[in-house]
């Protein structure tokens, strides 16, 4: 079928699952008392025998579709309410702490992508041989590694032994007053790409140093994520019977392997690499913690633990519209890399 | 397929809906229990429970008081970082009573008072309930170990389980459902005067804890109002001392310890001193140096001070604040008419006021205001600025705020429910070159100076304020700016414009904060071009960026003073150790699990 139709009648799906979502959690909020979401207001005692007005004022014990109703009343209006964690409207907060989390997404998934290609495709190629098990040992050692505790390690070395070698938080304190600074100006607020954009290698370079330990400990524990599929992709393609043909011709080792098995087997690693990127876009609230890079899924950490409602259910909107984006652009992306898909149709 | 993934979608979302249909009727009911709180077991005392009045009877509360290890409390909770108290009044709080009564550990005792308790019923039948603690207190945790240990090996049928639960759920359950049986909370100061840690404690009807324990009477309320009202220094010593034995005899709940603090600063740093009622962790940033030491730390950012913490600030407004990070930037970026001295809890020296008076007689407070001081927008500073810094204090009266604080002391009411515009008018007047304010009673002179210092009674730029959108100062709008909605609705909620060494030059949320230094403070230039608080969860983050020079002081939460010890002497650290904190954290006894009326 034809493809602006296609993407129309996705992006109208939409609707529904953003309803059904939000709708679900905020059913599930309801488990929480209308004392419990109010103490989400006051943060010390002496405020506390303040509870019954701050839950009149903010009509916290109404009943659940009519809280419901008002809130879904605010969105249309543009109004996706007030995170009270972070002290800013909801709307704001995700474009507030998304390019955090999108700088890591950047550079971590083409990293994990390509190291998960060549490993998948080296183990496969080797199949049982000593380097087949190593690299999936190593893979899967890296999977198992709880991520706070890679995090820490790698700080403890990289920051701590190595004196300040690659520090955590984004940039350092005199290149956060140039990226603040009236000369500078924030394109994407993602500072590696504003940096290249004003031309500043001081801020580039800072930004990169800063972004490494990150990159490194969610490289380490999703690689396997993708090798472990390229490799048993990459063994069915070499079991066609045109790498046979291949091999016949004389071709060299090498170009059957990269040029001809790898190509087909790379089409189910390429879907799965949009819902990776999806994944890490959605925010790593541990990376993030650790190496102070707060992002969208710090924020949303602090959302949950202190019942910050309006946050989460914003937050739940956001990945919804972001993992439906994802799957979209996967479909489409499949259907220009493999020929015999039809876009609503089968394979043929 | 298409037809089949959108079929498909919409069976699944009308599942979704119908779930959720089915789960809110069941969650906006009360669920039917056999007792009125799931933590009290069977609700009677028949050993599989307690009645919900269990704690009303003084033996039980004598015989837990004296079941309870504290030594091990303080040894392994809070890492030998704690004093035993006797009662709510602490070291560093005027009529602090160092011989006051205090219970020690006696399971001979116990047993006694278990054994009398409830006529003998209680030792024979046993007992059955739950304690409660938020979740990752450890200190918390331990105490409820101990406690439940204890009373397990006096007697095995009783029976205590312990269970964490999150703090806002914990919050909801001290003061809204009030089903715990015993809850571990603690207290820190407004302001360093006895009789605010003695309301919250003893108090029946307006106490934060008492009122919701049950505990106190009308007779016991009058003697607290009593000893706060008097004027004469010696028999007010003498009725404190008499309400802290009080505490003693009949106990609200078991007194935990007073903590010890400390601080870690970089040996490049020094100056601070310590006032326990100060809300900046770092102390008071403007007294401190920052110079090149040498040693394994490295020397970084010269002229910038930079302070990791946990917790983000919620606002810069004054009169919204009531939490120390908030109150931190407040301190940097405003002044009050008048400061702590130094260490003390109870002197003062001049700030914005220059001079002040008390007259007894007609119980007016005359602050002369310093002249020649000008705030950040260039506007000087006036007597008009100070009534109106006051006077919009007490109009914002924010829900759970600070503002109680002032109309306290000026009109005797708790809030502006109870007030006309003129009574706020009338509190505070300009007269000439001075400020006077008009005191309910001559008791409030001291406690009233001590709330002037706070960051609450910080002074505003009026003409910035109002040119900002706040409250212009009369009484036709004073209703519109009377308890805002959301922190975010007020006028200085993030501008400001204040008098203090530094003024605001980048807030992000949940990141940092950044004040840079004010080139015309009248007190002379500050120390620092720049002080930066940044927010940092991750204790091993803030361990590695001290040790690495680019943190100059970071929040050492007590558990991991043993792993500073272990490094201390590898790295040159200026610690100050043995700092008495203004708090005191309580075992506490709910005497009437589920509210007054526990029949429903």
């Amino acid at each position: 079928m034809e493809l602006r139709p296609y993407i129309i009648r996705r992006l109208l799906l939409l609707i529904p699952v953003l309803f059904g979502i939000t709708l679900f959690i905020f059913a599930i909020t309801m488990f929480f008392s209308p004392i419990e979401r109010a103490t989400l207001y006051v943060s010390s005692p002496r405020q506390m025998a303040d509870l019954p007005a701050v839950i009149e004022q903010y009509g916290l014990d109404e009943p659940f579709f009519v809280q419901y109703g008002t809130w879904i009343g605010q969105v249309f209006s543009g109004n996706l309410g007030w995170s009270v964690v972070v002290g800013m409207s909801v709307w704001d907060a995700i474009w507030n702490f998304l390019p955090a989390t999108l700088e890591l997404a950047i550079f971590a998934t083409p990293l994990i992508i390509f190291m998960g290609i060549f490993l998948g495709t080296t183990a496969a190629a080797h199949k049982d041989r000593p380097v087949d098990h190593g690299t999936r040992v190593m893979a899967i050692f890296g999977w198992s590694l709880p991520t706070f505790w890679l995090g820490l390690i790698l700080l403890m070395v990289f920051y701590g032994y190595f004196r300040g070698l690659l520090p955590p938080s984004r940039l350092s304190i005199q290149m956060d007053m140039v990226v603040h600074s009236a000369d500078f100006i924030r394109y994407t607020r993602i500072n590696t790409i504003d940096a290249i954009l004003n031309l500043n290698g001081a801020v580039l370079l800072d930004a990169l140093r800063h972004i490494i330990l990150p990159v490194i400990t969610l490289s380490v524990t999703n690689v396997a994520f993708i090798m472990r599929l390229m490799r048993s992709s990459m063994l069915e393609s070499l079991g066609k019977g045109y790498i046979l043909t291949a091999r016949a011709k004389g071709l060299a080792e090498r170009v059957v392997v990269n040029k001809h098995a790898r190509r087909n087997a790379l089409i189910p690693v390429i879907t799965v690499s949009g819902y990776l990127f999806a994944a890490l876009a959605n925010g790593v609230v541990i990376t993030e913690t650790i190496f102070t890079y707060k992002g969208i899924g710090w924020w949303a950490w602090q959302a949950a633990v202190n019942l910050d409602i309006a946050s989460v259910l914003g937050f739940a909107l956001f990945n919804s519209v972001l993992f439906v984006l994802v799957n979209l652009v996967v479909d489409i992306l499949y259907t220009r890399v493999d020929p015999r898909v039809r876009l609503g149709g089968t394979v043929q | 397929m298409n037809r089949r993934v959108t079929k498909i979608s919409w069976i699944v979302l009308a599942a979704l809906l119908c779930l959720s249909l089915v789960l809110v009727p069941g969650c906006t009911e009360e669920p039917v229990v056999p007792a009125c709180s799931t933590y009290i077991g069977s609700g009677q005392l028949d050993g599989e429970g307690i009645p919900p009045d269990f704690f009303s009877d003084l033996d039980v509360r004598k015989g837990f008081c004296y079941a309870f290890d504290y030594e091990t409390y303080i040894n392994d909770g809070l890492q030998g970082q704690g004093v035993q108290r006797g009662s709510p009044v602490v070291e560093g709080l005027p009529f602090f009573n160092l011989d006051a009564s205090m219970y020690e550990y006696d399971l001979t005792k116990a047993e006694q008072h278990l054994k009398k308790a409830w006529d003998g019923e209680l030792w024979e039948k046993g007992c059955k309930f739950t304690l409660l603690y938020n979740s990752g207190n450890i200190p918390r945790k331990v105490a409820c170990e101990i406690l439940a240990e204890s009373l397990l090996g006096i007697n095995p049928l009783f029976q205590i389980n312990i269970q964490p639960i999150s703090w806002p759920t914990f919050l909801g359950k001290i003061w809204g459902t009030r089903d715990m049986p015993m809850f571990q909370i603690g207290w820190l100061p407004d302001y360093p005067h006895p009789d605010n840690f003695i309301v919250p404690f003893m108090d029946s009807t307006i106490g934060a804890f008492s009122a919701f324990q049950g505990y106190g009477s009308a007779a016991l309320d009058a003697k607290i109002k009593a000893a706060f009202e008097e004027t004469d220094p010696v028999k007010q010593q003498a009725k404190y001392y008499e309400l802290q034995q009080i505490y003693y005899d009949d106990p609200g709940g078991i007194v935990l310890a007073q903590p010890i603090a400390r601080r870690y600063f970089t040996g490049h740093i020094s100056g601070f001193y310590y006032n326990p009622v100060e809300p900046a962790y770092t102390g008071r940033v403007y007294d401190l140096t920052k110079a090149n030491t040498g040693g394994a730390i490295p020397f970084k950012n010269p002229g910038t001070f930079v302070f990791q913490t946990i917790g983000p600030i919620k606002t810069l407004d004054p009169a919204w604040i009531y939490d120390t990070g908030s109150a931190m930037q407040v301190g940097l970026i405003y002044e009050t008419l008048l400061y702590f001295d130094g260490e003390k809890t109870d002197e003062f020296v001049p700030l914005l006021a220059s001079e002040w008076e008390f007259n007894p007689a007609d119980l007016t407070l005359r602050f002369k205001i310093r002249e020649g001081v000008k705030f950040h927008s260039g506007n000087d500073l006036t007597p008009e600025d100070v009534e109106y810094s006051m006077e919009r204090w007490m109009v914002m009266d924010r829900t759970g705020g600070p503002t109680w604080m002032i109309y306290g002391p000026l009109l005797g009411v708790s809030g502006s429910g109870d007030v006309t515009f003129a009574d706020i008018d009338g509190a505070v007047e300009v007269d000439g070159d001075s400020v006077v304010f008009t005191l309910a009673g001559d008791y409030w002179e001291l406690a009233f100076l001590q709330i002037l210092c706070g960051g609450w009674a910080s002074i505003v730029d009026k003409d910035f304020c109002i040119a900002e959108g706040g409250w212009d100062g009369t009484e036709a709008t004073w209703m519109d700016y009377n308890i805002p909605d959301d922190v975010g609705d007020t006028a200085l909620y993030n501008k400001s414009s204040g008098t203090g060494p530094w003024k605001l030059n980048l807030w992000e949320p949940g990141i940092q904060v950044k004040v840079e230094r004010n080139d015309d403070y009248w007190g002379g230039l500050a120390p620092f071009d720049y002080v930066i608080t940044q927010v940092v969860e991750e204790w091993t983050s803030r361990k590695l960026a001290l040790l690495a020079g680019d943190a100059d002081l970071v929040y050492v939460p007590a558990t991991y003073f043993d792993e500073m010890d272990d490094i201390e002497s590898e790295t040159n650290l200026n610690v100050y150790k043995d700092l008495p904190s203004l708090s005191i954290d309580a075992f506490f006894f709910n005497e009437i699990v589920c509210g007054p009326s526990s029949e429903e």
